[in-house]
């Protein structure tokens, strides 16, 4: 039993940083952006939060700024996005640009080069009245702070925010930009919004792990979380409801392949596991989007919008400017087949 | 139609970021051979300084060289596989006396090596191939003694009767430092027991290791033998949680986290560089392999080194007890060096009697 609860306490914390990037994935997605640069976001997050948390010795502090530096990310792809650039090479720019400014900047003012460990205490973990002194629920609590019960509130904010008349402009710009810009709506302030969103909520999943977790930065630090995360998302068929299960499929297969080795289990089907179920989820996504076109539509569509209509292409037909749907002149008629 | 320089612009812009940061980390490299006529050397290291482990060791190796032999150089870091090739051979055109090349992708390294018979080149730590060409010598660190002596002193201090180790991943190389911790551990204490976690080949992924570490502190081990690179940097931060202890690899770790870093078992990385250009220089450089190990001070403990870290900074309880095992562990080595003791080594001889008694299957 105080195996299990161990087991379940550990996968909670692995999932953790995985949520929350699966979480900036999926309000991207859903805002029709495909956003790689995730796993920038969450090294960004991870280093800015240590470096304002140790020079403030404030934690809240350093996962605000967390938040900050991935928003300011978000803002930059944003920013490209609307100017034209594919994202995709873009982000992929960036995941490198974060990983050796973080290494640049440790060597070149943090005196430690591989780690950057300013000493400071980790964010304690919360004490859940009640629960925490039950039995086997306090194992399963200990050492969770704030930022992982964040992680799920924010699941059931984005879930909620879906359903708001604000959030449904989101989904509608993400499924039918077109259809949405026509409708009236801002697409490019929409994205915007979203991306920069996405962003902040990596940046904190990046502080989980430096503040939140270890009190250290070390060198790539984020190690694929952001990448994850993304498969996490796609699993999740990028829904509210199934992004904290696709994401505990992840923490709870890499907790598995640790605590499996104390049982005897040979340690090379163990660190099978995390590849496992990666491999698992990516087929059942394959064969759902088969199915149903909607997930894989989406993904491959959303690199293509163009932001701001007029497209360029002359072989898109030429959508109204927006705003000025309603009074647009009409077509002259057509006299030629008289 | 504006939008297309502007769209350019940022591109270029993310491009010239990214290179800029690329070069930048071209990191504390010294300005190339000036001093004409002293001898110089090049170190070529397969990723960024600052792993704290083999790449550092190699550096400081080298700056003891500047230090003591006079000879002038710099680093070069190749980041990637796919650029180990490039750099080798823009290494080799600018002539060094010695190219040092730790941890290099070895086909890379030997197809230069045999197309410029005129450059010598070095490799400071282990090369995993049967032949090396005439202008290649190699040092493989046999660390499987050391690491005997790392887990007496864990066998010597834990109170529950059981200890653990994170490797990084369970490959020879690895298994080395684990069967001799093991038999290290059992010599102290025959009735101990020793749990391997292995990683995943998750080398700088502190939060895995910390989670692995947990996993042995929760199951009532008291100290852990973090051999996972950067990784190991969690193994601490979970000693320090639990209250618990751990021993470092690679570099003195002792003081990563005072007080709860044991000793550290070491591989001298920065003694064999300095080996190697002291050797080129003197004009005595020998093509092949040289195995090293404990017997040639260039693995060992930390407090061989004189780190007292522990001394200092560990709960009195555990500390008082450190020079008397201090003691015992220099005895220990004795009795190693002269054969008394035979530690298994599970990359060169797997299948000896000393390993088969600790349950390698070889």
């Amino acid at each position: 039993m105080n195996e299990i609860a161990d087991f379940v306490n550990s996968g909670i914390r692995l999932t953790t940083p995985i949520l929350f990037a699966a979480l900036a994935s999926m309000i991207s997605a859903r805002a029709g952006v495909l956003n790689l640069a995730i796993e920038s976001k969450v090294l960004a997050g991870a280093f800015v939060g240590i470096l304002v948390a140790g020079a403030t010795g404030n934690n809240l502090l350093g996962v605000a700024s967390a938040a900050a530096a991935g928003a300011l990310i978000g803002l930059l792809l944003a920013a490209a996005h609307r100017l034209g650039v594919d994202l995709v090479v873009l982000a992929i720019g960036l995941n490198i640009l974060v990983l050796q400014l973080t290494v640049y900047l440790m060597r070149s003012y943090l005196g430690g080069v591989g780690t950057y460990s300013p000493g400071i205490d980790r964010i304690p973990p919360v004490v859940v009245p009640v629960l925490s002194d039950l039995p086997v629920v306090d194992q399963v609590l200990a050492r969770l702070n704030w930022i992982v019960y964040l992680g799920g509130a924010l699941v059931v904010l984005v879930a909620l925010y879906f359903r708001t008349r604000s959030g449904r402009h989101l989904l509608a710009v993400g499924e039918a930009p077109v259809a949405a810009a026509s409708a009236g709506l801002d697409v490019g302030r929409t994205q915007l919004v979203a991306l920069v969103a996405a962003g902040a909520i990596a940046g904190v999943g990046g502080a989980f792990l430096s503040v939140g977790d270890l009190g250290l930065f070390t060198r790539n630090m984020s190690g694929d979380r952001g990448w994850i995360g993304i498969t996490a998302a796609l699993l999740a068929l990028n829904r509210p409801a199934f992004v904290a299960p696709a994401a505990a499929v992840f923490g709870f297969a890499s907790a598995a392949s640790i605590r499996l080795q104390q049982f005897d289990v040979p340690p090379n089907l163990t660190q099978f596991i995390p590849q496992g179920a990666a491999f698992i989820a990516l087929v059942v996504v394959g064969l759902r989007a088969k199915s149903r076109r909607d997930v894989s539509r989406l993904w491959r569509r959303s690199s293509r919008i163009p932001l701001r209509w007029p497209g360029r292409r002359p072989s898109t037909p030429v959508p109204t400017p927006v705003g000025t749907v309603h009074d647009a002149p009409p077509a002259p008629p057509d006299h030629s087949d008289r | 139609m504006s939008r297309t320089p502007l769209a350019l612009a940022a591109v270029a812009a993310a491009a010239a970021l990214t290179l800029l940061a690329g070069c930048s980390s071209g990191g504390p490299a010294t300005p190339g051979s000036t001093d004409a006529g002293a001898f110089s050397y090049a170190l070529i290291t397969p990723g960024a300084a600052g792993d704290g482990g083999f790449i550092d060791s190699a550096i400081a190796g080298t700056k003891l060289a500047e230090k003591q032999l006079g000879v002038t150089g710099r680093v070069v870091e190749a980041e990637s596989v796919s650029q180990q090739e490039g750099v080798i051979r823009s290494t080799v055109a600018t002539h060094p006396g010695i190219i040092i090349a730790p941890g290099l992708d070895p086909d890379s390294l030997l197809a230069v090596a045999k197309e410029n018979p005129d450059q010598l080149f070095g490799v400071p730590s282990d090369i995993y191939v049967d032949e090396l060409p005439k202008n290649v010598q190699a040092f493989s660190i046999n660390v499987h003694e050391s690491s005997f002596l790392g887990g007496y002193v864990a066998g010597s201090l834990t109170t529950t009767k059981k200890v653990g180790a994170v490797l990084g991943i369970d490959n020879p190389g690895l298994n080395q430092f684990f069967y001799g911790y093991k038999q290290g551990v059992l010599a102290a204490c025959p009735d101990c027991e020793v749990t391997p976690s292995y990683l995943n080949g998750e080398f700088s992924d502190p939060s895995v290791g910390q989670e692995a570490a947990l996993a042995l502190y929760q199951g009532g081990d008291d100290i852990v033998f973090a051999v996972a690179g950067l990784s190991g940097q969690g193994v601490f931060t979970a000693a320090k949680q639990e209250g618990e202890f751990a021993i470092g690899v690679d570099s003195n770790q002792d003081g990563d986290a005072p007080g709860t870093v044991i000793v550290s078992v070491m591989k001298r990385v920065d003694q064999t560089t300095y080996n190697l250009i002291k050797a080129a220089q003197a004009g005595e450089f020998e093509s092949g392999f040289v195995a090293a190990g404990l017997a040639d001070g260039v693995s060992g403990l930390s407090w061989g080194d004189g780190s007292t870290v522990f001394a200092d900074h560990g709960p009195a309880a555990l500390a008082e007890q450190i020079p008397a095992l201090s003691a015992k562990v220099d005895d220990l080595k004795q009795q190693i060096l002269d054969g008394s003791i035979v530690v298994c080594d599970a990359l060169n001889d797997p299948t000896s009697d000393a390993c088969a008694a600790l349950g390698l299957k070889g």
